[in-house]
């Protein structure tokens, strides 16, 4: 089984590479805050370093873990996702679910395993990199030492090997529903409704992300504890953002819907675009469900970021308050980064596996031209999605926050923030979108409908 | 009658250096207006390289081909898919329709790429799915159709833009006896009644006695033709050619 394992891997390298990215950078990430923890915990750290180096680790930490294990997640989904037919003909020739199960977990250990291995060395740098942050900012005291110990590493690669395998584990769910005629022709059909397990889970984020929102207001200025409200906001913008995430699908459709009647007349290639984004929203929603992330996430934490600065500068200008705000910039910026490389990741692997659908359009008398515009504005409608829906999930921290901190309820630092992050967003969805397609139709069309 | 279609030495070489296989060897192919054309020949002996170098599909090593009188050399892809949109219809084997849109939508997809739709162009939508008998299920997506139905949607589409020649490869070879024959009786009435231009690629006899001649090919050359042919002289022009092929190998190696 996992000889089968690695060469059904090496045959959609594409989307595997999506989730082994994912993987790789979200050990880094993690495993550069778990340096930080085990540095606090260790013996002979100053009470005020280690409250400091706690915090940090699990405030940013804790929030970027979830993203990253969000990222993971969806990447893996997409990669299973899109072997449905494979998995549902390997029933047809008498392959138990059972064994497609286990084909399916070799899969995703196997690529998580050496993604998070590979990590390894880069988060224990990035960890010590971060610190020595801390210790030039004056943030903790020069004579912290970074102590990593042996615990981060399994717990890194543990904690990967677990979100893959559970991701790969629910993603094969569909394709073992059912017998197995049923299962061949649901995988070609595509699915067209979101499940009630799925409604629930983004619920369930949503409601979580609510909860974080209304922390926020109540409990976000009462300590003396200033990271309060950010360690409150900062979840509360991940966990919108993820929540609403959960929608894509859904929302991809009424977006469909939506651009098929501004633009659906106008070209053939809007046409062909809005209606396979409709029939196939929940393929492309893989593409939209970073974009929200990273739209949400960017524009919650560095509005954060942007109204401590104001608060700062108001207060004092000492030395300590700006190499805070360079800090929280830092390790904000890399989850921002995260989630936007996590764009481009899947938005590739999404158009890689249509390849072979790109060649029928071609076949069909598509230009190579009609196809790639049909991709940028796929991708533009994607875009769009997410900078509404990821604007929304913002206001989740941004309200909050800044009724606490301020006396408004919307910010007034930093007005350009949110007009950049969409530009940032648009730009890199399409232009991705563009470059991707383009490689795709770059194989003859007899060829690519052969493959 | 006039000529439609016709292939001058057309030679295609696949691979390069030691690897090379010389899959069509100097065809030469003259094909009149409303002839409904079959190809045939032994397995590996060129046919589908033929018929993909005839629709523009592939560029051949050297020669030319001609449709309507205008050479498909020298076109960039572009130009060469326009040609294709609105010169030559393809019925595939496997069907090859975009699997998110409606068998409507399919047959409605080749005018759509070419411009803005009109009322004519609707009706000829409607026209051509009427024609293969699929009007009551044109909002039917081609996983929820049978395979001798969406074949007949692939027709139907291939007709739609009324192109000089149908090009149809193996279009039986993935249906049961009864669709197979529905097809068929579709491409033959398409040359008949819309004197439609059809050249089909086939293997097997009973296909190929619908068409109006047949021409066999072996080892990328064209060596016999037949014209109203039966499907038992078809089989023993057949067999006879792929013991001769096979004896030419042995003789050769």
């Amino acid at each position: 089984m996992y000889r089968l394992a690695a060469r059904s891997v090496r045959a959609r390298a594409t989307a595997f590479t999506a989730c082994g990215i994912a993987v790789f950078l979200g050990a880094t990430i993690i495993l550069a805050f778990l340096t930080l923890l085990t540095t606090g915990l260790a013996s002979g750290v100053s009470s005020d370093d280690r409250s400091t180096l706690t915090t940090m680790a699990s405030v940013v930490g804790g929030w970027g873990v979830v993203i990253v294990i969000f990222a993971v997640v969806s990447t893996m989904q997409l990669a299973v996702r899109q072997r449905a037919e494979e998995f549902a003909l390997l029933r047809t020739i008498g392959t138990t679910p059972k064994q497609v199960r286990r084909i399916v977990l070799g899969e995703s250990l196997l690529v998580s395993g050496t993604a998070s291995v590979l990590a390894l060395l880069p988060g224990w740098l990035l960890g010590r990199g971060v610190l020595s942050l801390l210790r030039n900012g004056h943030l903790v005291s020069a004579n912290v030492r970074p102590h990593t110990g042996i615990a981060p590493f399994v717990i890194t690669v543990v904690a990967m090997l677990f979100a893959a395998g559970c991701a790969a584990r629910f993603a094969a769910r569909p394709a073992l529903a059912g017998s197995a005629t049923a299962a061949l022709t649901t995988s070609r059909v595509g699915v067209t409704r979101m499940t009630r397990r799925r409604l629930w889970l983004g619920i369930g984020l949503v409601g979580l992300g609510a909860n974080y929102s209304v922390m926020t207001m109540t409990m976000g200025n009462d300590s003396g504890d200033k990271f309060a409200a950010m360690s409150m906001a900062g979840p509360a913008s991940v966990f919108w953002s993820i929540g609403l995430a959960v929608f894509a699908p859904a929302l991809l459709q009424v977006a469909a819907r939506i651009g098929g009647t501004l633009i659906g007349g106008r070209s053939a290639a809007g046409q062909l675009a809005t209606i396979a984004m409709r029939r196939r929203a929940f393929e492309l929603s893989g593409a939209l469900m970073p974009v929200i992330v990273l739209v949400g996430i960017s524009t919650g934490t560095l509005y954060m970021v942007g109204i401590d600065a104001a608060a700062g500068q108001l207060a004092a200008h000492d030395v300590a308050t700006n190499s805070v705000e360079l800090l929280n910039l830092v390790v904000v910026g890399m989850v921002c980064v995260f989630a936007a490389i996590m764009v481009v990741n899947t938005l590739v692997a999404t158009i890689a596996a249509r390849r072979r659908e790109f060649g029928l359009q071609r076949l069909a008398g598509s230009t190579r031209e009609q196809v790639t515009s049909m991709a940028g504005i796929e991708a533009a409608l994607i875009a769009a999605t997410g900078i509404v829906v990821g604007g929304v999930a913002s206001l989740g921290a941004v309200i909050p926050y800044t009724v606490v901190k301020t006396s408004g309820f919307l910010p007034t630092t930093w007005p350009w923030l949110f007009p950049m992050v969409a530009v940032v967003a648009v730009v890199v969805t399409v232009a991705t979108a563009r470059v991707a397609s383009r490689r795709a139709v770059r194989t003859p069309a007899v060829q690519a409908v052969a493959a | 009658m006039s000529e439609i279609l016709r292939l001058d030495g057309v030679r295609k070489v696949h691979g390069a250096g030691e690897g090379a296989v010389t899959a069509l060897d100097g065809v030469h192919l003259s094909v009149a207006a409303g002839t409904f054309l079959a190809v045939m020949g032994p397995s590996g002996s060129g046919k589908s390289t033929l018929l993909n170098c005839a629709a523009g599909l592939e560029t051949p090593t050297a020669g030319n081909v001609s449709i309507n009188g205008t050479s498909l050399a020298g076109m960039d892809d572009a130009e060469l898919t326009q040609f294709r949109r609105s010169q030559i219809g393809f019925v595939f084997q496997d069907f090859n329709l975009l699997p998110y849109l409606t068998a409507y939508q399919n047959v409605e997809l080749p005018l759509r790429l070419a411009g803005p739709l009109d009322r004519a162009s609707r009706g000829r939508v409607a026209e051509a799915l009427d024609g293969v008998a699929m009007a009551h299920r044109m909002d039917r997506l081609p996983a929820q159709l049978s395979g001798g139905e969406q074949q007949r949607v692939a027709v139907a589409r291939a007709i739609v833009t009324r192109p000089s020649v149908i090009f149809a490869d193996e279009p039986t070879g993935a249906l049961d006896s009864t669709s197979a024959a529905r097809v068929l009786d579709l491409l033959r009435g398409a040359a008949r009644q819309l004197t439609q231009t059809v050249v089909m690629v086939t293997h097997d006899p009973v296909a190929a006695a619908y068409a109006d001649s047949v021409v066999f090919l072996a080892d990328g050359e064209l060596v016999s033709r037949m014209d109203a042919p039966n499907a038992e002289q078809v089989a023993r022009q057949l067999t006879h050619l792929g013991e001769l092929v096979a004896g030419r190998r042995a003789g050769g190696a």
